[in-house]
């Protein structure tokens, strides 16, 4: 038990020093620097730690599946190119095989292992097979069968991988192109790669373009916002101008007969009133565009505090909440997963933007705040980038006609 | 169905349970039935879930989520090599030169034949081929340079995957038919290869083999890491 605390402390550790020397290498390999030196210190391998290091190295191809599973993901993703994509994976990696170990052997042909030595490593052993066997190298005769038999399987396995290349394309089962490939990833590309052509790490002056291009993006964002805003302010000036010349046709009617009665003095027309309290709410609710713009906008790691942006949008649902008496109004604030403490932070923003609402004449009664957490995530992978997207509230406003969402945050 | 079987023991646990059986059955597979290298029960337990999860309507999101604890094991995991690595200490420290030579052009190899095949084969866009050069590397290293020469870190992490997946079934096949036999040998080119995932293959054919398997990882992430973007650089 004590050993499990300490390889996961070795871990932190590992992680610990990476962070602070910001060296692009995993803490899992410096852990292993760390305790092989450590080891080589103390000079053996205590029982405690071979108790708990054999069980998990032979269970370690396990620990691959979650993110091996994911692999099916990328199908899709890499469309038409995948072929290409296999046979350079496939490729390299036999090129790489080979290349390391052939150098290995013409360097230094001697580290052949003693057959005492040699536990379970001679080839028939690698193989299922020889693997009860007893320790030592198995006779030639047998080898060379045993060679035979795998090259004909390998030649088997080279030809099925070839054919499965050529059929999957024209079976048409990736119909996604290049192009959806990039589009999903643009989002996740770096900075620099708005080029096109290559840009090296340190590019100054394409990085301060793309700066002034994200500033007039932001710009541009709020233009609109601003131009949705009026749009609806002009709807709802339509709607009030609808009443009025409503009302003043029927006052106009009204008056036209009732100053000047009709000559043969029949009964006057009667004004026919419509209730009009409910209706210009209605109507504004009614009137508003049945596809809203939806922008994925998050909040930026550790920020608690509402931005210019983020109070723009509430604004904008204040107001469209005002102008619709019968909606209510929903917040949910979502985690990005791992931490508690991400949990916390999603909750105290959800009561920020509830907050927010409430101080900005929203009733109290029409907010219903909802504190999702990690329970229902937009994305979810193992990747960092992509936990981006779960940093964020989710504000909708829901009526009787009427379903929108805006996403508040900030980039 | 599935509902009444989430609310026995919760979805992360009949999670748990569903990859740890499936393994389990497919290294039964591979031990009694076939007995063949090529029938390693990574992948074939990788494609029963996959496949599963497709039949049962469950995103990999949800799965991820629930299996995440088998995931952060990993790297504990990869601390323990360090024990293998100890043991083999004499063979290892028998060519420590020679050691550091193969594991230098065995990484360069496959990173230039991976941009190489790509480039061979059509118009790649440049981020995938920086997607697609550390690919040799564990996961959490690959990612951190594809995102420094431009790439894709979740699809580098894909190509990671694979390689590692590809190394570790192909490898002793690969060594039967070049007819290397030396422990020391294979299990630098696994490592070198396809990394922590190879290295797990490694071990369980031999330690010697396993030691030198995580000896060439570690390398080669450190390797990888401070020349890959230098390369890069020169290379585009």
């Amino acid at each position: 038990m004590n050993t499990i605390a300490v390889v996961l402390l070795l871990y932190l550790v590992g992680e610990a020093i990476v962070r602070i020397l910001m060296i692009p290498i995993p803490g899992s390999i410096i852990g292993l620097v760390v305790l092989f030196l450590y080891l080589l210190r103390r000079g053996r391998v205590s029982p405690a730690l071979t108790s708990v290091g054999d069980p998990v190295l032979g269970a370690m191809p396990l620990f691959f599946i979650p993110a091996g599973v994911g692999l099916f993901e990328y199908g899709d993703l890499l469309g038409g190119i995948w072929p290409a994509v296999a046979l350079a994976i496939v490729g390299s990696t036999l090129v790489g095989l080979v290349t390391t170990t052939l150098v290995m052997r013409l360097l230094a042909p001697s580290t052949l292992v003693a057959p005492s030595e040699a536990g379970s490593v001679s080839i028939a052993a690698a193989f299922g097979k020889g693997a009860e066997q007893p320790v030592g190298t198995p006779e030639p005769a047998r080898a060379r069968s045993t060679h035979r038999w795998q090259r004909r399987v390998f030649a088997t396995g080279l030809i099925g991988a070839l054919a499965l290349v050529v059929a999957f394309p024209s079976s048409n089962s990736f119909p996604v192109a290049f192009d959806g490939y990039l589009r999903y990833v643009e989002p996740y590309l770096p900075r620099r790669e708005m080029d096109e052509h290559k840009a090296s790490a340190n590019d100054a002056p394409l990085r301060e373009i793309n700066h002034a291009l994200e500033e007039d993006r932001e710009m541009l964002h709020s233009m609109q916002e601003l131009i949705g805003r009026n749009t609806q302010a002009i709807g709802a000036i339509r709607t009030q101008l609808d009443i009025v010349e409503h009302r003043l046709s029927e006052s106009n009617s009204l008056r036209s007969v009732e100053p000047h009665p009709t000559k043969d003095g029949t009964a006057q027309p009667q004004a026919v009133v419509k209730p009009v309290d409910a209706w210009p709410s209605r109507r504004a609710c009614k009137g508003l565009p049945s596809s809203e713009r939806v922008t994925m906008v998050e909040f930026a790691p550790h920020q608690d505090s509402l931005s210019a942006t983020h109070m723009r949008r509430l604004d904008w649902v204040i107001s469209l909440a005002l102008d619709c008496p019968h909606s209510n109004v929903r917040v949910s604030s979502y985690a990005d997963g791992v931490h508690a403490r991400n949990a916390k932070l999603s909750s105290a923003r959800g009561n920020l933007v509830a907050d927010y609402l409430l101080q900005h004449g929203l009733n109290g009664a029409r907010i219903s705040l909802r504190h999702l957490g990690e329970h229902t995530l937009e994305r979810l992978t193992p990747d960092e980038r992509a936990h981006a997207r779960n940093r964020r509230v989710i504000v909708s406003v829901e009526a009787m006609h009427l379903r929108r969402h805006t996403n508040v945050g900030g980039r | 169905m599935l509902e009444e079987l989430y609310s026995w023991v919760g979805q992360d646990m009949l999670f748990i349970i569903f990859t740890l059986s499936i393994y389990a059955g497919a290294s039964v597979v591979h031990r009694h039935l076939a007995s063949h290298p090529l029938l390693h029960p990574l992948p074939i337990a990788i494609v029963c879930i996959a496949g599963t999860l497709k039949k049962i309507g469950i995103s990999y999101e949800t799965y991820f989520q629930s299996v995440r604890f088998l995931h952060l094991l990993l790297g504990p995991a990869i601390c323990l090599l360090a024990i293998p690595l100890y043991r083999q200490m004499g063979v290892l420290k028998r060519a420590p030169i020679a050691i550091l030579i193969s594991v230098t052009l065995g990484s360069v190899a496959a990173v230039l034949s991976a941009l190489g095949i790509l480039m061979a084969l059509g118009p790649i866009k440049i981020s995938l081929l920086a997607s697609m050069a550390p690919k040799s590397v564990t996961t959490a290293v690959a990612m951190a340079i594809a995102e420094r020469t431009g790439g894709v870190p979740a699809l580098a992490a894909a190509f990671v995957i694979s390689s590692g997946i590809v190394g570790a079934v192909v490898a002793p096949t690969l060594y039967a038919v070049i007819r290397v036999r030396d422990p020391l040998a294979m299990g630098l080119g696994i490592g070198t290869a396809s990394h922590a995932i190879g290295t797990a293959r490694a071990l369980q054919i031999s330690e010697v083999m396993g030691a030198a398997s995580a000896l060439a990882m570690a390398l080669n992430a450190i390797l990888t890491a401070v020349i890959l973007p230098v390369l890069w650089t020169m290379f585009l």
